[in-house]
C-alpha cells in the first residue's frame, strides 16, 4: 500500500491566491481527477514529475514554490 | 469517492457474494457426498457476476454521469498496477495448490475448483488492495 510522502506542497495556498480555484478546476487544468489533486494536497500521493510541472505551470510559479522536500 | 472507486467496490462486493455463495454450496455438497463438476452452477455464478457488473455500472453512471465520463489518471493506473500485482501473487499461490492437488491425484472437480478459487481470490485480493489504496491516498 502507498505510504505518505515526505514531500510537502503549497497547492492549497496557491489555489486560494488564484481566485480560490477549486480542486476540480485545478484537476481539469492539469488533466487528473479531483481525487488525485486532493491526495497530492494532503501529502498522500507524490505526483509524477510531469504532473508536478503541470501544476506549477497552472499557477505560473517555479516547481520548488509548489513542492518542497525536507533537507533539500 | 470516484467512479473507479465505486466500480471497484461494486465488483468486489458482487464477487464476494456470488462466489462466496458458489463455494458455500460446493462445501455443502462435499459434506453430503462426492462432488461432481456442475457447469450449470458455475455458468450461473459467472452470468450473475456479469449481470450485476453491467446493471450496477449503468445505475452508477445514471446517478453521476459526469463522474462516469472521467478517464483514468496516473494515480488510478498506479493503484491498478499495484492491485494487479498483489492479486497475481494470490493467484499464484492457489495455482500451486491446484497443482499439488493434481499431483496427489485428487478428482478433476477439485483441481478445477481450486483454479477457479484462485481466480476469484486473486480478483478479491486485487479489489481489497485497490480499495485500501484509494482510501489511503
Amino acid at each position: 500500500m502507498s505510504k505518505a510522502t515526505a514531500i510537502t506542497n503549497t497547492i492549497r495556498s496557491l489555489r486560494f491566491h488564484a481566485n480560490e480555484m477549486t480542486q476540480a478546476d485545478l484537476a481539469k487544468a492539469v488533466g487528473v481527477t479531483r481525487q488525485t489533486i486532493l491526495a497530492i494536497e494532503q501529502g498522500k500521493y507524490s505526483p509524477s514529475l510531469e504532473v508536478a510541472f503541470k501544476i506549477a505551470a497552472v499557477f505560473k510559479v517555479p516547481l520548488d514554490q509548489v513542492f518542497q522536500y525536507p533537507d533539500a | 469517492m470516484s467512479f473507479r472507486e465505486k466500480s471497484n467496490a461494486l465488483m468486489l462486493g458482487a464477487m464476494v457474494l456470488i462466489f462466496g455463495s458458489y463455494f458455500g454450496d460446493l462445501a455443502m455438497q462435499a459434506q453430503a457426498g462426492p462432488v461432481e463438476l456442475n457447469i450449470g452452477m458455475l455458468a450461473a455464478a459467472a452470468f450473475a457476476l456479469v449481470f450485476v457488473g453491467i446493471a450496477g455500472h449503468i445505475a452508477m453512471a445514471a446517478f453521476a454521469p459526469a463522474e462516469a465520463g472521467e478517464g483514468s489518471d496516473e494515480r488510478d493506473r498506479n493503484i491498478e498496477t499495484r492491485g494487479s500485482a498483489f492479486g497475481g501473487r494470490v493467484l499464484a499461490l492457489f495455482a500451486l495448490a491446484a497443482l499439488t492437488l493434481a499431483v496427489l491425484g485428487y478428482p478433476v472437480v477439485w483441481v478445477a475448483n481450486a483454479v477457479l478459487a484462485g481466480l476469484v481470490a486473486g480478483e478479491i485480493a486485487k479489489g481489497v488492495s485497490v480499495l485500501i489504496a484509494y482510501r489511503q491516498g
